[in-house]
């Protein structure tokens, strides 16, 4: 009786990070309606804090699970661990850097709504990175970039902010659309929509070099573009300065890695895990989105005077960086990077290392921008002039971020970009390491001028007083990450390693 | 049920269509002699005994009036919005049982015209699409009036379809079905509380879906004291103020179809539909207190009318949002979990239930006890139609 | 049986047509109208394969709740004032154009080479039968395969009510919900260098100007030179906002009437 109401009960403690994050949002919904206004910025910041924190803490518990609940559409192994960590860091640092913003600036926005919408969206990407079904990566993907389309609005009286959610929104869901339509082309070839049953049945037909399916040509095309999109690649990045630049800057921070996170998990998730018999034809296609993304993002970077523009044609470039570390995916398990490590992937474990360094290094930027917009600065250029004279920790901690985002030794974003290049090289993909290497020399032209402005020309005017002790501590706990996990990487991209191992351990028992 | 040939079926649909029209028609008849006794007037009484022939009468006037279309008007769309209120609401009757499988003339009939096994959601279907002969009338018309009218149409009826749509899930959690022969068939059996035996009508194990379902029905018709859309001291006649004669015979039609149909399904859902003294041996007893109980509903919509004054538009809205809503959530809420400990798929310990009880008291004693909670904010206005 | 397919043939024309006259229709409330036809008619086809409870829940959902708030919308502010998506770049024109033959030829390639690899699902007549019917089948996979991604969805929307709630609600009592005018928003070309509002100012300065005055005999066309506050920093285009409310004059509404 195939239909049978066969209720089993779902592990619940497999998904208790996730089930912790949403009793936050339920929570903080609750406590915006019953704490009293003048308690919300203590309580509901405390409350987002401890949550995810508390989230973390659960994270470990999982450590080393490999098993699917809720019928298969939750799966809780190495890589939804790690991703989940990232996603939950970054969430964490984005309620540092954002609590003053939203309560000070801007004109006083709704905090307790700025939270709520906060923790979804943490959620849908933790259920991304935990999906083990196209509809769980779908669903989690829509409720993960619907809140951040709110987010971007959020300072709905600057129409920068209403037009930057706008473009966000609408191509946004137009991604979605595209999306769906290339899964519904993998379900109709495969005849499931379970990640590991898609493997299975491609890898039962697909083999050889015989000439591909065109309708799964079709699908793995509109699945590149949709999540293209959603990762901000060129060339499906248009909504990203705009969006970028409007948003209010803690949501920026929170945009340009959280959601790029999500895609990243889909597409791993997807490609590497559903479509994995499809290596060869994801790869070429992949190789050049990363090179076009990188090449146009550093490119256009260097034109921008306005720093949050910058970053965010930075984002796009650093969006490159980690496709390179995609593209170097090799089906056949590799040979891992660490001592211990098994058969983890090179590509998959130098990707994710970039996210977590991105992580850091990223919100690290946009925090600086956050914190000098509250001693009353500009975004451009010139609004950074004397930093250094005025401000000197600010002004370090700045000049820490860009450097490491250029990829200076021994900085994170060094061994971010060591890693991917070592993965890029035993994949004989020369050319898509030596481009790594150009473009981050070119990128050296901005970030560098940043820090120049910063150090060598004379401030202008008496800069605010303000009084932003959280924000404080957040900068100084990502300077402190950018410096120490670049130092101590070794161990992080063991645990990469072994945490996507299990994936692909998983896959070749799925798949054989 | 039997598979029989179309044209039975046709026969029936045509009679049940044709019994409708002219229930329709002396529908309005009805409603003008109750409204007059009510008001102590004698209504119409010059046409025909006691004003039986009223209806004709009204009809070849309309039909006599001249066909007045809007310079500006969108001509295609004003030419077929009356007609989409008119077809969605006749449409609906389809399948409505007016009894099961019956002998006529040696032949096995069929006293319904389709048996779809979604046949509630059906009506509700069906029940939405009419919406558009309002919007789309409204803004066929080019003129100010009617638009702001089929924009309340729309509002209101989008809100109170939602209440309507969840009160009547109550009755799908008890009877497991979505069709309506199926609903009908376990209103039939009887219910033994001890020595009396009552039959197991929907309205008396769902009495606040039942009373939440008739107040939605009230606004989803459009009618008193929901009746916005076309409040003549804000709106002149509301959407359908630049429709004359024979088109907008069709709104009126459609609007009392629809009464009908309503009250017809709420006498299927909840008032045990064709069940009744002798209906299970004659089947015309069963028609007969089908309709008996529509007319009871119908009357009470018609005594609505003569008793209560028009709501305030955000009144009505709160209604919907705030108090129905929340209501019928906890009737499913509640229901459900009813259906599950009487099946004996969900074991309680006892301590649970005193814990519960005790919850509400508590709860019941603290919003009770004055200046505590209860009173609602004070209503934001709405921005349509409040100023 | 003949009378099936030619039913289909008929049911999938009309779909066709209306589909084509969402896109092609000048008048948005037609474009609407169209997708209405569209809806029903593909609630007809689902009707035909067997899955009443699909076709009626396409009917009461997409047609009787999202686009009766489309119409809703549409009928609350001037198509005239809403932004201009509609980009001057022929190049686009031609791009797209390419694009959508390529993929049309695509979707043609895969239709007529399709190949199926995956295994049979379970939802098959008889299974579907074995439980009672198209509805209660999928409800059974509802809640059980799909449990979490159901409620998953549930919250989507929870976060689209809060975001609604966010977005609409005014911050202060008597503030009006406000949109931005034509050529305010373009999604053409992103904005220039340093075209941004620099952030951080003391609150007010870099507010989107709102009008508290709702004169209803102000014509339409004098909204953008009027006594609004335009508070712009550079070469940004700012925004005039107009106020959601229906208080405007009968010239306003020429727009229901005329057909273009």
């Amino acid at each position: 009786m195939p239909l049978d109401l066969n209720l089993e009960t779902p592990d619940l403690w497999l998904a208790l990070p996730q089930f912790i994050v949403f009793g936050l949002a339920i929570a903080l919904l609750f406590g915006d309606a019953f704490v009293a206004r003048t308690r919300h910025f203590v309580w509901l910041t405390g409350l987002s804090l401890v949550g995810y924190l508390a989230a973390l803490v659960a994270l470990v518990g999982q450590a080393n699970e490999n098993a699917t609940t809720f019928y298969g559409l939750f799966r809780a192994d190495g890589l939804t661990v790690f991703l989940s960590v990232i996603i939950l860091s970054a969430a964490v640092l984005t309620v540092m850097v954002s609590a003053s913003y939203v309560e000070r600036l801007e004109g006083r926005m709704p905090i307790g709504e700025f939270y709520v919408l906060l923790a979804f969206s943490v959620l849908g990407a933790m259920l991304v990175a935990a999906a083990g079904d196209l509809v769980m990566v779908f669903v989690g993907i829509e409720l993960s970039s619907l809140a951040t389309y709110v987010l971007a609005a959020f300072a709905k009286r600057r129409l920068t902010s209403v037009e930057g959610a706008l473009k966000y929104f609408l191509l946004g869901i137009f991604a979605s659309a595209i999306l769906a339509y290339g899964m519904a082309w993998v379900y109709g070839v495969t005849g499931s929509t379970d990640l590991d049953a898609i493997a299975r049945s491609l890898a039962a037909s697909v083999g050889g070099d015989e000439f591909l399916d065109p309708a799964l040509l079709l699908g793995l095309l509109l699945l590149t573009v949709g999540l293209g999109f959603k990762m901000a690649a060129v060339p499906f990045h248009f909504w990203t300065p705009d969006a970028y630049d409007g948003a209010p800057t803690p949501v920026t921070a929170f945009m340009s890695v959280v959601p790029k996170a999500a895609a990243f998990a889909a597409t791993v998730r997807i490609f590497v895990q559903a479509l994995g018999p499809l290596r060869d034809e994801w790869v070429t296609l992949l190789s050049v989105l990363a090179l076009l993304t990188m090449a146009f993002g550093n490119i256009v970077a260097i034109s921008q005077r306005n720093v949050k523009r910058m970053l965010a044609y930075s984002s796009i470039a650093h969006t490159g960086y980690m496709l390179v570390g995609l593209a170097a995916y090799q089906a056949t398990g590799g040979t891992g990077f660490g001592a211990g490590a098994g058969d983890g992937d090179q590509g998959v474990s130098s990707l994710l290392y970039y996210i977590l360094a991105y992580n850091f290094m990223n919100i690290g930027a946009f925090a600086v921008v956050t914190w000098l917009q509250h001693r009353g600065r500009g975004l451009t250029l010139d609004d950074f002039g004397g930093l250094a004279t005025t401000h000197p920790l600010a002004a370090a901690a700045m000049a820490v971020f860009m450097v490491s985002l250029m990829g200076v030794p021994p900085l994170i974003g060094f061994y971010a970009k060591y890693y991917v290049i070592l993965a890029a090289i035993d994949a004989d993909l020369l050319w898509l390491a030596v481009a790594v290497v150009v473009l981050s020399a070119v990128s050296a032209f901005y970030y560098l001028r940043l820090v120049a402005v910063m150090y060598f020309n004379e401030p202008e005017g008496q800069p605010r007083q303000a009084d932003t002790r959280l924000l404080d501590v957040g900068i100084a706990g990502m300077v402190i990450a950018t410096i120490a996990l670049g130092l101590f990487s070794t161990p992080i991209i063991d645990l990469a390693d072994k945490w996507e191992s299990a994936l692909t351990v998983a896959g070749q028992v799925a798949g054989r | 049920m039997n598979d029989q040939p179309l044209w039975l079926t046709f026969i029936v649909a045509f009679t049940a269509m044709n019994v409708l029209l002219a229930g329709m028609a002396y529908m309005t008849w009805f409603e003008r002699k109750v409204l007059a006794r009510m008001q102590d007037r004698l209504g119409p009484t010059r046409t025909g005994p006691a004003g039986l022939l009223q209806p004709i009468a009204d009809g070849i006037k309309l039909l006599g009036k001249e066909d007045l279309i809007p310079a500006a008007a969108d001509k295609p769309v004003f030419f077929f919005a009356p007609l989409v209120i008119f077809v969605t609401a006749i449409v609906s009757v389809a399948v409505i049982p007016f009894g099961g499988t019956v002998e006529i003339f040696g032949r096995d009939v069929n006293l319904f015209a389709a048996d779809l096994n979604v046949g509630a959601l059906f009506i509700l279907a069906f029940g939405s699409l009419g919406v558009y002969g309002i919007i789309l009338g409204s803004y066929a018309s080019a003129s100010r009036y009617p638009l702001l009218g089929g924009l309340r149409a729309a509002a209101q009826v989008i809100s109170y379809e939602i209440v309507l749509g969840l009160a009547l899930v109550g009755v799908f959690i008890l009877s497991g079905s979505l069709s309506l022969r199926d609903i009908l068939a376990r209103q039939q059996e009887t219910l033994s509380l001890g020595p009396i035996d009552i039959p197991n009508w929907f309205i008396l194990s769902q009495p606040i879906a039942f009373v939440i379902y008739t107040i939605a029905a009230v606004a989803e018709t459009n009618r008193a004291p929901f009746d916005l859309p076309e409040a003549e001291t804000e709106l002149a006649a509301g959407f359908h103020t630049e429709y004359s004669a024979f088109r907008f015979s069709f709104y009126y039609l459609g609007e009392y179809i629809n009464m009908i149909v309503i009250s017809l399904f709420a006498s299927t859902l909840f008032l045990g539909g064709t069940g009744g003294p002798g209906s299970d041996r004659f089947w015309g007893l069963g028609i007969f207190w089908l309709l008996a109980k529509t007319i009871v509903f119908l009357f009470f919509y018609i005594w609505l009318r003569a008793t209560l004054p028009r709501f305030r538009y955000d009144q009505l809205m709160g209604i919907a949002w705030k108090v129905l809503l929340p209501l019928v959530l906890l009737n499913i809420v509640f229901t459900a979990f009813i259906r599950l400990v009487a099946n004996g798929e969900l074991e309680i310990p006892v301590w649970v239930w005193i814990a519960v009880a005790v919850a509400v008291v508590a709860l019941l004693a603290l919003s009770l006890r004055p200046g505590g909670g209860g009173e609602a904010a004070p209503a934001r206005t709405s921005a349509v139609g409040g100023d | 049986m003949p009378w099936d397919v030619l039913i289909f043939y008929l049911i999938a024309a009309v779909c066709v047509l209306s589909a084509a006259g969402v896109v092609v229709a000048r008048n948005p409330v037609h474009s609407a109208i169209f997708l209405v036809l569209c809806f029903v008619n593909i609630a007809a086809t689902f009707v035909m394969m067997g899955a009443e409870f699909l076709a009626v829940v396409q009917v009461i959902v997409y047609t009787g709740a999202i686009l009766v708030l489309v119409l809703f919308v549409l009928m609350l502010v001037n198509p005239d004032d809403l932004p201009e998506f509609h980009a001057a770049r022929p190049v686009q024109r031609y791009v797209g154009l390419l694009l959508g033959a390529i993929l049309l030829l695509e979707v043609g390639a895969a239709i007529v080479t399709r190949s199926v690899s995956g295994e049979q699902g379970t939802a098959t007549p008889d299974n579907i039968a074995a439980v009672g019917g198209n509805t209660q089948a999928l409800g059974r996979v509802l809640y059980s395969d799909y449990l979490l991604a159901f409620e998953v969805v549930s919250l989507v929307l929870l976060v689209g009510v809060v975001g609604a709630i966010v977005l609409a609600l005014p911050e202060r009592l008597g503030e009006r919900p406000s949109v931005a005018r034509r050529g305010s928003i373009s999604l053409s070309h992103p904005r220039g260098v340093d075209a941004a509002l620099p952030e951080g100012r003391p609150a007010g300065e870099t507010l989107i100007p709102t009008r508290h005055s709702t004169s209803p005999t102000r014509a339409s066309g004098a909204v953008a030179t009027g006594n609004d506050r335009e508070v712009s920093a550079g070469p940004t285009p700012t925004g005039v906002v107009r106020d959601l409310v229906m208080t405007r004059d009968a010239d306003a509404f020429g727009h229901m009437g005329d057909k273009r």
